[in-house]
C-alpha cells in the first residue's frame, strides 16, 4: 500500500528530531532556507532567535533587531511590520485551505501602501508558517513548456508540509476521505513518469479501462469528473496538441504532472510507489528500468537488485 | 479513563500551541458536546476579517442563505434553536441580495445546500429533520453570534459556554441553564438539585433546544434587519405559508 505522499519534502536537513532541551518547546532558531526557495533578495540570512524568550513577544522585538539588506525594513513601525507579516500568513493558510493558489498580487494587496517590504515580509511570514505549522510556502511553477508559460512577476505559491513522513502516516491524521484519489493520482503519476513527462489521452484511458475504472460501478464513479478535480487542484495538466486524436473529431489530449504534483510528489516517491506495487514479484533491476523510462540519467551509481 | 495529569499536560501543551497561533489570530477553542459531552476542539479565528472570508469555500449566495438559517435557528421561539426542514427550505425563497432584489435558490439547490453545511458540520440535523448549530457553529462563530445576537444567546451557568440544548431553571424569569453534561457535573451529589442562580428547585426536565424526536418549530421568528430600520421588534414569518407575508421593512 502506498504511503501517503502529500507535501513531503525532498531535503531531509531539517532535524526536528535532535531538537535539545526540553525547555525550549517551540522550535525557534536556527534554520536555512532551502535552496529550492523562490531565492528572494536578501533573504539567505539566517534568523537566529533567542531561546531565552519564551513568550511571543519576541517575535516583536526580533522584528526590530533584524534588518535585511537592501530593503528599508526599519522605516516602518515594528508593529505595522508584524501586522502585514500576520495578514500574509493568515492569507497563506486561508488560501491553503481552498485550495487555490497564492498569487503574488494577494500578497501585494495585503501589503498596500508598502510593497516594497514584499521581500522581507514575505521571509518573515516563511519563518511563521515554517515555526508555527510546519508548513512552507513553494513557488509553483510552469515547467517551461512554451504556450503556458506565465507572465514574468505572477508568481504563485502554494504551503508545502515539511514535517518528516513519520509524524503524517503513524495514524495520527485521518486521511480516509482522500486516501483513494491519492492512490488513483500515484497510480496516474506513475503512468506518466515512466513515459518521461506526457501520457495521451488514448493511452490513458486505456490503463485505466485495464483496471476496470472506466466502468459505472467503478469505486471512484466518474472518472472524468476525478480527472478534472484533479486538474483543478494542479496535482495535473491537460495538454490540446496540434494534431487530432483517434476519432478525427478533436485535438489530442496529453496529461501531464500538474504544479502542484511537482512541488508535492518528489520523483523518489514514485520509483518507491511504482517498487511497492510490484511488491515481491519485482523483477531485479526493476529501479534502472524505471529510471530509464522515465529518461532520468542517475548521477550516483544505480544499485543493481 | 484519562488521568488527571494528563488532562493538565494536555491543556498546558494546548496552552503553549495557542502561544503561537495567537500571534496569527487563531486558537484552538475547546468545549464539550452539546449533546454527549464528548470534549471537543476547533481551530478559529479570532478575527473575523475579509482576509479570512476565503476560507469559507461558499458562493455569497450560499453564505446569505447560511446567515439565514443561523438567524432563524437563533430567533426560534422559546430557547428551542433549531428550525424544521420545511422552515429552513421555505427561507430559501427569502433570500435577498445587497440591493434588495430576490435571489435566485431552487428547492433543490437548498436541499443540496443543507446536506453541505450538515456535511461540512456548521448545522446538525435531527432525526425528525430539525436544523440545529453544531459545535463547530458554536466555537468558530462564537463572537460573531455573541455581537450579533446579545442577549438572545444564553451561557450556560457553570461553564459559561453558549448554550443551545440542556436544561433551565423552572422559574421563567431565572435566567440559570445548564448543559446536559454541566448539570450532571453540578447535581452530581445532590439529593435535592436546587437552581445556582435562584435556589428553586431544580427539576432537569424544562428544556431548552431541541429534545431528541420532538418537532422543531415550522414558525420562523427574524431579527429585524438593523442597519435598515434600527427597530429592535422580531417579525415572525409562518413557514406552512398561510399568506401572512411581510418582508424586511
Amino acid at each position: 500500500m502506498a504511503d501517503r505522499r502529500r507535501r513531503i519534502v525532498v531535503d531531509d536537513d531539517e532535524d526536528y528530531g535532535s531538537r535539545g532541551g526540553g525547555s525550549s518547546q517551540r522550535n525557534t532558531g536556527k534554520r536555512q532556507a532551502p535552496s529550492n526557495n523562490q531565492g528572494s533578495s536578501g533573504s539567505q540570512k539566517r534568523v537566529v532567535r533567542d531561546d531565552s524568550d519564551q513568550d511571543s513577544d519576541s517575535y516583536t522585538t526580533n522584528a526590530t533587531r533584524q534588518t535585511t539588506s537592501g530593503t528599508k525594513a526599519t522605516d516602518i513601525a515594528p508593529e505595522d511590520f508584524e501586522r502585514l507579516v500576520k495578514d500574509v500568513v493568515r492569507l497563506a493558510i486561508f488560501t491553503s485551505h481552498s485550495e487555490q493558489a497564492l498569487k503574488r498580487e494577494d500578497i501585494k494587496n495585503v501589503l498596500s501602501d508598502h510593497s516594497k517590504l514584499y521581500d522581507p515580509v514575505f521571509q518573515k511570514a516563511q519563518e511563521r508558517l515554517r515555526d508555527i505549522f510546519g508548513m512552507e510556502l513553494v513557488e509553483l511553477t510552469t515547467k517551461g513548456r512554451s504556450g503556458q508559460a506565465t507572465e514574468k512577476g505572477a508568481k504563485s505559491y502554494m504551503l508545502r508540509n515539511i514535517l518528516p513522513m513519520e509524524l503524517l502516516s503513524g495514524g495520527v491524521v485521518n486521511w480516509e476521505a482522500e486516501l483513494e484519489d491519492m492512490g488513483l493520482l500515484m497510480v496516474i503519476l506513475s503512468l506518466i513518469f515512466v513515459r518521461q513527462g506526457a501520457i495521451l489521452e488514448s493511452a490513458l484511458m486505456s490503463h485505466l479501462r485495464r483496471l476496470s475504472l472506466l466502468e459505472d460501478n467503478s469505486p471512484f464513479g466518474d472518472i472524468q469528473r476525478k480527472l478534472e478535480v484533479l486538474i483543478k487542484k494542479r496535482y495535473l495538466d491537460k495538454f490540446k496538441l496540434d494534431h487530432m486524436d483517434e476519432s478525427g473529431e478533436k485535438a489530442e489530449v496529453e496529461y501531464r504532472w500538474g504544479a502542484r504534483a511537482r512541488v508535492e510528489v518528489p520523483e523518489e516517491n514514485v520509483v518507491k510507489f511504482i517498487q511497492e506495487v510490484f511488491g515481491r514479484e519485482a523483477p531485479m533491476g526493476l529501479e534502472a528500468s524505471i529510471l530509464k523510462a522515465a529518461g532520468i540519467k542517475s548521477k550516483d551509481p544505480v544499485e543493481i537488485q | 479513563m484519562i488521568e488527571r495529569s494528563d488532562q493538565d499536560g494536555f491543556t498546558d501543551f494546548i496552552n503553549q500551541l495557542n502561544g503561537g497561533l495567537n500571534n496569527v489570530e487563531l486558537e484552538f477553542r475547546r468545549a464539550q458536546d452539546e449533546l454527549n459531552g464528548t470534549p471537543v476542539m476547533a481551530l478559529t479565528n479570532t478575527n473575523g476579517q475579509k482576509i479570512a472570508q476565503v476560507a469559507t469555500g461558499y458562493t455569497p449566495t450560499e453564505l446569505e442563505y447560511f446567515k439565514h438559517l443561523l438567524d432563524a435557528i437563533v430567533m426560534a421561539d422559546d430557547e428551542m434553536f433549531c428550525i424544521s426542514s420545511t422552515a429552513a427550505l421555505h427561507e430559501a425563497g427569502r433570500l435577498k441580495n445587497k440591493e434588495n432584489k430576490p435571489l435566485a435558490l431552487t428547492k433543490r439547490e437548498a436541499e443540496n445546500l443543507l446536506d453541505r453545511y450538515i456535511a461540512d458540520q456548521w448545522f446538525i440535523r435531527s432525526k425528525a429533520g430539525a436544523y440545529s448549530l453544531s459545535m463547530r457553529t458554536l466555537l468558530e462563530l462564537q463572537t460573531y453570534l455573541k455581537e450579533t445576537y446579545g442577549d438572545q444567546i444564553q451561557e450556560c451557568t457553570l461553564c459559561m459556554e453558549i448554550i443551545t440544548k440542556g436544561q433551565r431553571c423552572s422559574v421563567a424569569a431565572c435566567s440559570s441553564r445548564l448543559h446536559q453534561h454541566c448539570s450532571s457535573t453540578y447535581f452530581r451529589n445532590m439529593n435535592n438539585p436546587k437552581c445556582p442562580t435562584c435556589h428553586t428547585a431544580w427539576s432537569s426536565k424544562v428544556l431548552i433546544g431541541l429534545s431528541d424526536g420532538a418537532s422543531a418549530p415550522s414558525k420562523v421568528r427574524k431579527r429585524a434587519a438593523r442597519r435598515e430600520n434600527g427597530a429592535a421588534g422580531g417579525e415572525e414569518d409562518d413557514a406552512e405559508g398561510s399568506g401572512r407575508n411581510q418582508d424586511d421593512a
